[in-house]
């Protein structure tokens, strides 16, 4: 064992692997702590939590994946580039062996550059508030898997057509398939260019839409039948001499490919499941939060009773019992789920996540007495005449009319808004107060009509 | 230190030639470059002579197993090469440098010479060991760990010698191993040739008459593809006159054979 020790030795110095795979660790490092976007950010920021950062350092393949396919081309042209293809045909070892100990170079420091991004991010979630689990892991062994195969598919490919155009154009065709496809598997993608069960082939994930939500087991099992029918394809055009090998070798991946559509799903809500380990609600009584935002519960705990509190005082038996957080994935287009009796939470909300004290707890009671029926991202007129009855109703419920948190609309638009709808709301007897605010509810719970609109208005006889 | 003897080393023989070909025909594109020769050759070393495009590189490149026979039957250490022959035992056997020698820029000579050795299946154990005597026999011990881009065109040709060495091997195919040697290298080349004639078929192909005088015990004349003389070089001069051209009895000889075949129009 020794000696095949020493070749694969060579060929980890001596091969394209380490330039490679040092190309890719910088890239990596360079995009996850230097450029600014939603993966440093938020609550489903890459170090924020296992999934996530698994899921982050797999949305890099983008680029990271074709690169890889174009350095493994560059390494499968060395014999034709050296002129070794005429010594190489008379020896004696078989050339699957050789092939193994070039491939598992690159294989093995491939490998090591997808693990540093992935070892760091797991001391980043380990040393803040991340809950250990397994579920992660398949995601980064697809991943590392992917890179394998597509730097031996790209040895295979420039085994067998060592031109100088061969590595890039590989590398441009491969990045964009990663592109277009990484596009149709974000969750929140509308019109979908290719469908999902096609996209799902490519192993760069979209973006990170929420810390509750991981990939179906399907989604691994397709991923893997069709990446290891990719390498199985490289592997043979590097061992292959003859034209009918090579076709042979290429219809490895193709029938990888069929078995790999038949088992991907085709639909988002097959594909993108909740995660059940970090789904598990933790409670402190009425109050639950999912096992990823513990850590919440204690900071929450106080104003949620609270707001449960004054919303029985002014409800009555119309008030929300519970509070919980909502696991349900949100598609395009539709509202969230809404309860009388539940108030479901949700961490993507900056006013849920930034507020504190009676801040949270006017937060809180908003959502309870009218629930939104727009994106926490929406920052259209409509939204803000949503805040303003919002904003009205937890006066209602306080006695007092102030700015509700968030950021992305305009405060005092809100309470120029807001302001004349609650003193004439104030100065009308408590019946046609509560009428007014049922009706608003009304319009709030079904999502249809405007609760400002019904607070001025709604309820009169 | 200890040197391995494998058990294929002790066997007896079971072939009275290393390598025995009978009618063999061999293609070079659609050219019949090899035109059904009978071929003996045992051990010793075997200067491959002629004019350029006469077939030599065509007849090595078929001994070292990269073309197959088109026609008539080849057989080395007694295994019958082409189709049916097999082709491992032979190569793992075979020590060939090719007329235009490519390597791998990045790797030292030590390293390139041990990926050979291990292509060539040389027990594990042994390639440290057989990889030094390699090194050491084409006289680049002192850059075995400089990088192969490093070396100038004479030393890139003896990395090319050693790694043909490094298996021991029994048949050893040398197409024109001397371009590009400086006069001194030259010399001990012939040196090299002569100390492995004992033990080892080594044919060199070469269109050097002086490098076949001094090192070869064996004359192959070959021209368009058939063979037109083989003998002992002492023979090849007693074939030539004063008439013939050359400066030497052997270039006399060679003039004098090549002037009695049918010369084609274009060669020069």
């Amino acid at each position: 064992m020794v000696r095949s020790f020493g070749i694969l030795r060579t060929e980890l110095r001596r091969s394209v692997a380490p330039s490679a795979g040092g190309v890719l660790v910088l890239l990596t490092l360079g995009f996850l702590y230097l450029i600014s976007g939603p993966w440093e950010k938020g609550p489903t920021m890459w170090t924020a939590q296992w999934t996530s950062m698994a899921l982050w350092t797999r949305f890099l393949l983008v680029f990271l994946w074709p690169l890889a396919v174009g350095f493994g081309a560059l390494q499968g042209m060395r014999d034709h580039r050296s002129g070794m293809t005429e010594l190489l045909a008379t020896t004696s070892r078989p050339p699957l062996s050789r092939a193994v100990r070039t491939a598992g170079a690159s294989a093995l420091t491939l490998t090591a550059a997808f693990a540093c991004p992935v070892l760091l991010g797991a001391i980043h979630v380990h040393t803040s508030d991340g809950h250990w689990h397994t579920g992660w892991l398949p995601l980064s062994l697809v991943g590392a898997l992917s890179l394998v195969a597509g730097s031996v598919f790209g040895m295979g490919m420039g085994k067998v057509a060592p031109s100088a155009l061969t590595p890039p154009l590989l590398a441009a065709a491969a990045l964009m398939g990663t592109l277009t496809m990484q596009q149709a598997q974000d969750p929140m993608a509308g019109e979908r260019i290719v469908p999902l069960r096609f996209a799902l082939l490519s192993p760069a994930n979209g973006p990170v839409r929420d810390v509750l939500t991981t990939f179906s087991a399907s989604v691994h099992a397709g991923q893997v039948i069709w990446l290891a029918g990719l390498g199985t394809t490289g592997v043979a055009l590097l061992v292959a001499a003859r034209r009918r090998a090579r076709l042979a070798a290429v219809s490895s991946a193709l029938a990888a490919g069929v078995i790999a559509l038949a088992v991907l799903p085709p639909t988002s809500s097959r594909t993108y499941v909740v995660d059940t380990v970090m789904a598990a609600p933790q409670c402190n009584g009425r109050v639950c939060v999912t096992r990823a935002h513990s850590s919440r519960l204690p900071d929450l705990v106080g104003p949620a009773y609270q707001a449960l509190r004054i919303m029985r005082e002014r409800l009555g038996d119309q008030a929300p019992l519970t509070m919980n957080e909502s696991t349900v994935q949100q598609a395009p287009g539709t509202v969230r789920p809404r309860s009388r009796t539940t108030l479901f939470l949700y961490f993507d909300d900056w006013s849920v996540t930034h507020a504190r004290g009676t801040d949270l707890v006017r937060s809180l009671i908003a959502s309870g007495l009218a629930p939104t029926c727009l994106s926490p991202e929406d920052g259209s007129r409509r939204k803000i005449r949503e805040i303003a009855a919002q904003s009205v109703a937890v006066a209602w419920a306080t006695g007092e009319l102030e700015p509700l948190p968030g950021t992305l609309w305009s405060r005092d638009e809100a309470m120029a808004l807001a302001q004349p709808v609650w003193e004439t709301l104030h100065s009308r007897p408590e019946q046609e107060q509560r009428s007014k605010i049922d009706a608003m509810r009304r319009a709030a719970f079904s999502c249809q009509g405007d609760p400002l609109g019904a607070l001025t208005k709604g309820g009169q006889p | 230190m200890k040197t391995f003897v494998g058990a294929s080393e002790l066997a007896p023989k079971t072939y009275a030639w290393e390598i025995d070909a009978k009618g063999l025909s061999v293609r070079a594109g659609r050219r019949r470059a090899v035109d059904g020769i009978d071929l003996r050759l045992g051990t010793g070393v075997h200067g491959l002579l002629g004019p350029n495009g006469a077939g030599k590189t065509t007849l090595i490149r078929a001994l070292a197993t990269v073309l197959r026979p088109a026609g008539g039957s080849l057989h080395m250490l007694g295994h019958a090469v082409g189709d049916a022959g097999d082709q491992r035992a032979v190569r793992r056997a075979i020590g060939y440098l090719p007329q235009e020698f490519g390597y791998y820029r990045r790797f030292t000579v030590r390293e390139f010479v041990e990926y050979m050795a291990w292509l060539k299946e040389v027990p594990k154990k042994e390639i440290p060991g057989a990889v030094q005597r390699a090194v050491e026999r084409v006289g680049l011990a002192d850059r075995a760990d400089d990088r192969m881009k490093s070396l100038s065109g004479g030393m890139v040709r003896r990395v090319g010698i050693a790694q043909a060495l490094v298996n021991d091997p029994r048949i050893l195919l040398l197409d024109e191993p001397t371009v590009g040697l400086d006069p001194a290298q030259r010399l001990r080349f012939r040196e090299l040739l002569k100390s492995l004639a004992d033990e080892t078929c080594v044919v060199v192909s070469t269109h050097l008459v002086e490098d076949v005088a001094a090192a070869c015990t064996d004359v192959i004349l070959f021209a368009d593809g058939r063979l037109v003389f083989q003998g002992t070089p002492r023979e090849l001069e007693a074939i030539g006159g004063p008439e013939d051209i050359g400066g030497s009895p052997l270039d006399r000889g060679y003039s004098a054979l090549l002037a009695s075949t049918d010369r084609e129009a274009g060669t020069w």
